[in-house]
């Protein structure tokens, strides 16, 4: 070793100094290599990086995919609100590392509602809506829907009553609506919102999947609403349409009595002023007659016939007058049927009208028919004309007692309903049929006997109700008895 | 773990401790690697750990010290390699928003199928970044000292504070950072 006998002479202290240097050299010389190491290891990298990167954003957006497409095939069953709130809320749940979950149903109409799920659960539990809870929503709902907003637990306040529902420190939730005075509010109690862009995207688009399928399945529903009130309104416009045809008949007919009774009135009217003179002059001579000697009498050649006669001429005569008599009640009856003025109306309470038209008819339902009064008391009076609101109860009323035959029951019950009084009158007597019914308010219809009836009480009764802007109607069956129905307008007239 | 972190450290030690207690920690471990280490290399991360707990009795600091104050030390030489994804970064936010893309493509020059750690974010507020930091390697205090060091390079005062954390038996460790 010739070297070895110089290096002896070099002190300790300068040859630590000399192997710093050494190793700082041998360092920076590592340095370099391994800098050309890293740049080679760059290039090779990158020239494979695209490959890399599309097979983890490959990776990821299948996952994402997955539960998008989970999501969508079972918002696409026919679930309820509440149950697609459930799945939805429960799937994210599970993704944001299965933390527990609130739905708060909030609506300014009804009551609110409050459902949570407890980490790792399935089962919903319903909870009470708590007085502080709408502290803590109304800040929420001010916030866009269908947004993902994440709040932390300093910021919200009111803790006592925060802590009845949410554990942890920070709030994610979704604000949804349901309907103009309804929002749901969907909270998720986490630990953190520490996740990946590609996974805040998903949650995004999940929650756009979600309001949507919420708003079709809203739609679906007001649809549904929307047609059941489209059908009530075809019902109403059908029973409108036969209520006018009804009615156009009834003025044809009611032009017709009135053109009728008009023409018979004149007549009958000198018939029964000339019937009650030839009555006078008949006493005239009946007096004078039995002034006259019985021998003149005995003298005439025919004096059984003229006995017979002076006998027979005052029978003949009253059943003339009796016959006028029936044939202008007819025609007043006509006349008010016909008739379109309007009458004197004041206030009128109806069930005293109805109680005065049983006293009328009382002895003769009294001992054959029960009868039961359901009339509700401190009913409103109604616009109309006593006595002819009187008639039309009574020409009910006897109606229904001849429906019963011998026995049955008599119902009359008034209450106060949608702005207006109903009066129900049901008997248990025969009932009619439908060709009846058609054509039971039209004059001289009658399925009486012709010594029992002349047609015109129902239509009468029909003419007097409308006066009064009322509504008659009737339900009945064969065999099942008959309920007319009466709806009074409290408006004034 | 990358070897850079290695050699990284073997810096720190030597700078804060001393060479000699970087050579006798490396004395006193029964290292696979026998403490050679290459920046451009990976090497088994327990080796790690049993560096940084063998320097922690022979200078008598914890772990959770030593990462800390070697995060601090390591942010300027990270800036000073002028990687791509940092060398343009002006604030705190920003730089840590890019750490998880640089340890990324670094690891990934070694080996690109190699095991990365996850930094996830979310900035609840303007002013506070909660950064969720996964990894079975537990160096969330380095993480700690990395932004430390970030926020003196851009001159931002911090308050970093750890809700949970790897070390104490979460699942993750968060880290939140006010500014």
């Amino acid at each position: 070793m010739p070297n070895s006998g110089r290096n002896i002479n070099i002190v300790l202290e300068e040859k630590i100094a000399l192997l710093e240097k050494a190793l700082i050299r041998e360092r920076n010389a590592k340095k370099r290599l391994e800098v050309q190491l890293d740049e080679k290891a760059e290039i090779a990298l990158y020239e494979n990086k695209e490959f890399f990167d599309s097979y983890e954003k490959a990776t990821s957006k299948q996952v994402q995919l997955q539960f998008l497409a989970s999501l969508t095939q079972e918002l696409l069953l026919d679930k309820n609100i509440d149950e697609s709130f459930y799945h939805f809320a429960g799937n994210v749940a599970k993704l944001l590392d299965t933390c527990s979950a609130v739905v708060m149903r909030v609506n300014h109409d009804t009551h609110n509602s409050v459902w949570s799920l407890a980490s790792g659960d399935k089962q919903w539990q319903i909870k009470p809506w708590l007085q502080g809870y709408e502290d803590i929503v109304n800040p929420f709902l001010t916030q866009s829907e269908l947004c993902w907003h994440r709040i932390e637990y300093k910021s919200i306040g009111n803790n006592a009553i925060y802590s009845t529902l949410f554990r942890n420190d920070t709030l994610l939730y979704l604000v949804v609506k349901i309907t103009e005075t309804e929002r749901r509010l969907i909270l998720f109690d986490i630990s953190h919102f520490c996740y990946g862009d590609d996974f805040k995207q998903t949650l995004g688009i999940a929650a756009q999947q979600f309001g949507a399928a919420i708003k079709r399945r809203m739609t679906k529903v007001e649809l549904a609403y929307n047609y059941r009130d489209l059908r009530n309104t075809v019902n109403e416009l059908r029973a409108t349409q036969q209520q006018l045809i009804h009615s156009e008949k009834m003025s044809s007919l009611g032009q017709l009595a009135a053109g009728v009774a008009h023409e018979i009135n004149n007549p009958i009217g000198y018939i029964s002023s000339n019937l009650n003179v030839l009555k006078d002059y008949l006493k005239i001579y009946e007096h004078a007659f039995s002034q006259l000697p019985l021998t003149i009498v005995q003298q005439f050649n025919n004096t059984k016939e003229l006995s017979f006669a002076r006998n027979d001429v005052n029978e003949l005569l009253h059943s003339c007058i009796i016959g006028v008599e029936r044939v202008t009640d007819i025609v007043a009856s006509l006349k008010t049927f016909s008739r379109k003025e309007q009458d004197d109306f004041s206030a009128v309470s109806i069930n005293d009208v109805i109680e005065s038209a049983l006293k009328i008819v009382w002895n003769k339902l009294k001992y054959d028919y029960e009868i039961v009064q359901e009339l509700s008391l401190n009913l409103p009076k109604i616009q109309g004309n006593y006595g002819q609101l009187q008639q039309v109860f009574v020409n009910l009323f006897v109606n229904a007692a001849q429906a019963m035959d011998e026995s049955g029951e008599l119902r009359i019950d008034s209450n106060f309903i949608d702005n207006a009084i109903e009066v129900n009158v049901h008997d248990t007597g025969c009932g009619m049929n439908e060709s009846v019914i058609r054509h039971l308010f039209e004059p001289f219809y009658t399925t009486k006997d012709e010594s029992e009836g002349t047609g015109l009480g129902l239509s009468v009764s029909y003419a007097i109700v409308e006066k009064h802007n009322a509504l008659i109607s009737v339900n009945s069956k064969p065999n099942q008895g008959c309920t007319f129905t009466l709806k009074f307008p409290i408006l004034s007239l | 773990m990358k070897g850079a972190i290695f050699t990284g450290f073997a810096e720190y030690v030597e700078k804060e401790f001393g060479l000699t207690a970087w050579l006798k920690t490396l004395d006193s471990c029964e290292l696979a690697s026998n403490g050679e280490y290459l920046s451009t290399e990976l090497y088994d991360d327990a080796e790690f750990r049993v560096l940084a707990d063998t320097l922690g009795k022979i200078v008598g600091v914890d772990r959770e010290y030593l990462f800390r104050g070697f995060g601090e030390y390591f942010f300027p030489v990270l800036m000073s390699l002028g990687l791509t994804l940092v060398k343009d970064i002006d604030n705190l936010f920003d730089f840590m928003r890019a750490v998880d893309s640089v340890i990324h493509i670094e690891v990934q020059k070694s080996d690109p199928l190699a095991y990365t750690p996850t930094l996830l974010y979310d900035q609840p507020q303007d002013n506070v970044l909660i950064v969720r930091y996964i990894s079975h390697r537990q160096m969330c205090h380095f993480a700690e000292g990395l932004i430390l060091g970030a926020a003196v390079h851009f001159k931002q005062k911090v308050n970093i504070y750890q809700t949970k954390c790897l070390c104490k038996g979460d699942e993750h460790c968060l880290i939140r950072v006010e500014i």
